[in-house]
């Protein structure tokens, strides 16, 4: 049997379902699903300028494994912008560093480490939801 | 409770940043004097690790809470190990909606 796959962690999934081309006709179907490790790599070395090695450490997993999904994503948005296909964020072998929950009377975003009882860091109220 | 709220401007009217670490200013309001002061942001154009250099000086001024429109890795990881509560605001939101919230 196959070894399974450690799980990679991430901080934060991003809060829109992907990218879609414009001035082109999509109904070719084409997509490309990209997971949310594959973004969470993308994002740590791209975008936060960290190395190979740092962002291993980030993500739970070891440098080669790293480098496998960052080089998986990089393929994977290319493929997407010279085919104009749409591109999904979903899915994926992930676990969140922290809890995220959403305020719906302040319209706010925020962490929570702790179990059990949370409530809206600003207004105190209990009315708010899970992301997933 | 002290809480920070990334800037674009130093005026009360002024957006949220999207950005954490490369905001302009940070907004420092103290619940219980009511004083509210902006503080420039002195790593704004670090090569590297503003986040985290950021994090590190508001830290020190004691703050518990942070918001902003996103938060890079590095200062995330330093906050939740500090224990400091991360707010992320929505879009168009600004200083004064954040402020007014606050019970």
């Amino acid at each position: 049997m196959a070894r399974t796959k450690r799980r990679r962690l991430i901080q934060r999934a991003p809060n829109y379902g992907g990218f879609i081309p414009f001035g082109v006709q999509t109904e070719s179907g084409l997509e490309v699903v990209l997971s949310y490790e594959e973004y969470e790599a993308f994002i740590l070395c791209d975008n936060e300028a960290m190395t190979h090695a740092e962002a291993s450490v980030v993500m739970g997993v070891s440098r080669p494994t790293f480098t496998r999904i960052y080089s998986s994503a990089r393929k994977k948005l290319a493929q997407a912008l010279v085919e104009a296909a749409t591109i999904r964020i979903e899915g994926g072998n992930v676990v969140m560093a922290t809890q995220w929950y959403h305020c719906s009377s302040c319209s706010v975003d925020f962490n929570a480490d702790k179990r059990g009882s949370v409530c809206c860091p600003l207004c105190q109220s209990e009315g708010i939801t899970l992301n997933s | 409770m002290i809480i920070a709220i990334s800037a674009s401007e130093p005026v009360l009217q002024s957006m949220v940043d999207p950005l954490f670490g490369r905001s302009a200013y940070f907004a420092v309001y103290d619940t219980e004097n009511k004083g509210l002061r902006f503080i420039e942001n002195g790593h704004k154009d670090s090569p590297k690790e503003a986040g985290r250099l950021a994090a590190e000086e508001l830290l020190g001024l004691g703050v518990t809470v942070i918001a902003a429109g996103r938060f890079g890795n590095k200062a995330v990881e330093l906050l939740r190990l500090k224990g400091i509560q991360m707010v992320i605001s929505a879009k168009g939101q600004k200083v004064e909606d954040i402020i007014n919230r606050i019970k």
